[in-house]
């Protein structure tokens, strides 16, 4: 457990840098580091497909990101903004650390999850007529409405790019 | 959240992102628990819990098309104001 | 004798990167793109799934536009089209689902413990959805990656 308590503080440094870095490329680079830590630690908390999308969808990500860093900004990029907003920021954040701390003493123990939901759909499974990946047949055969309202939510934010892009300039 | 510029900004929903996905996935994890693949040593059992998993798998997706149409959103304010600052945007120009 | 146009322009002298780059990629991109399809069509047996190898298909055609520029991908890559894929695909997931209404009700599994040929799916219907899920995918990501580089801007 230490190489993954290890990476989590790795990523919690490396958040707050990639925020207060003067330079926009060079935070631009270090989400992307960011994201290949949090594959790492996706493989060492035993979930391998969701290390795999992680680590494709983080390169276009950057990609993308690189896109919109490109551009010469002629004015100064990294100035904070006024007083008032630092209250609001503070307050909220007492608000978010208090309801965290009510919030995280309920949860169960770490590495004893309460497992009641999926225990009992995985009691009853006919392991002869079932293929090798679990984390696959149960998302396609037991929550295939989530998975059927993240294709239409991928579907609606084409739309949303298209439109935005069409209105200026014809591809 | 204090940054003028609005690409920062959607870096910091980007952070935000990842840190409740690995949130998700340390709540379902089990110390000793076997992988997700079904095999001959394996007690079905015995395994991680799969829903956060689940949930996880959409939410990076997701995530990935909502951060696109910001970036798309970004470009075209910088194409209609010649800038990134959020508090220069919509000041009248003399 | 009218000469012949070269449709996929994927010569050395085109725009782009450099020679190195370009050569990495045509090697590279046909591997991508059989491990995109191999994942597809075994999402049931190993970890990935129909997500991952819609990314991975996406992945491959973006390091071909960006490897050799954009005028390659403009000829090849129409956006009506990708939109008609997009679309295919989002079809095709509602009318499997729809299929289950022969079993009784809607998503239903209507291979569930079968023992006959189609056992070799694993018993289920996982592999139709995988495909319809990595078409969908990749055709979007391809979409959303061509919008944001063939816009131009004005500061470049």
């Amino acid at each position: 457990m230490t190489e993954l308590v290890v990476l989590l503080i790795v990523m919690i440094i490396g958040a707050v840098v990639a925020l207060e870095i003067k330079d926009l490329l060079s935070s631009v680079v270090i989400i992307g580091a960011l994201g290949l830590c949090l594959s790492v630690g996706f493989v060492l908390l035993k979930a391998p497909d969701l290390a795999m999308v992680q680590l494709v969808v983080e390169l276009i990500l950057m990609v993308i990101l690189i896109r919109a860093t490109v551009i010469e900004d002629k004015h100064d990029n990294n100035k904070k903004r006024e007083n008032a907003y630092f209250f609001v920021v503070i307050s909220s954040l007492v608000v978010f650390l208090s309801a965290a701390f009510f919030i995280i003493r309920k949860l169960p123990i770490f590495g004893k999850p309460i497992f009641r939901i999926s225990y009992a759909y995985l009691k009853d499974l006919n392991i002869n007529a079932l293929g090798s990946n679990i984390l696959a047949s149960l998302m396609l055969d037991w929550r295939v409405f989530d998975v059927f309202g993240c294709m239409i939510a991928l579907f609606v934010a084409v739309i949303c790019v298209l439109l935005l892009v069409k209105g200026k300039r014809k591809i | 959240m204090m940054k003028k510029n609005i690409i920062k900004l959607i870096m910091s929903t980007i952070i935000i992102n990842y840190s409740i996905q690995v949130f998700f996935v340390l709540s379902g994890y089990k110390l000793q628990g076997d992988l997700l693949v079904f095999s001959a040593d394996n007690n079905i059992l015995n395994m991680v819990d799969p829903i956060p998993q689940i949930i996880v798998l959409m939410a990076i997706l997701i995530g990935l098309a909502v951060n696109a149409v910001l970036v798309t959103i970004a470009i075209g304010l910088y194409q209609k104001f010649e800038t990134f600052d959020i508090t220069k945007m919509f000041e009248v120009k003399e | 004798m009218p000469e012949k146009k070269n449709n996929l322009n994927l010569s050395y002298k085109s725009k782009g990167m450099s020679l190195a780059v370009k050569t990495v990629t045509r090697l590279s991109v046909g591997m991508l793109l059989l491990y995109g399809v191999n994942m597809t069509l075994h999402g049931h047996m190993i970890p990935g799934g129909g997500f991952a190898a819609g990314i991975f298909i996406a992945l491959a055609f973006l390091n071909l536009i960006l490897a050799f520029g954009k005028d390659p991908a403009k000829e090849r890559l129409n956006q009506r089209r990708m939109a008609i894929i997009m679309g295919l695909g989002l079809i095709l997931f509602l009318f499997i689902g729809m299929l289950g209404f022969g079993k009784g009700f809607f998503f239903a599994d209507f291979f569930k413990n079968n023992t006959g040929f189609f056992s070799i799916l694993g018993g289920k219907n996982i592999p139709f959805y995988n495909i319809a899920i990595s078409l969908q995918v990749s055709s979007g990501l391809l979409t959303i990656f061509l919008c944001l580089t063939l816009l131009k801007i004005k500061g470049e």
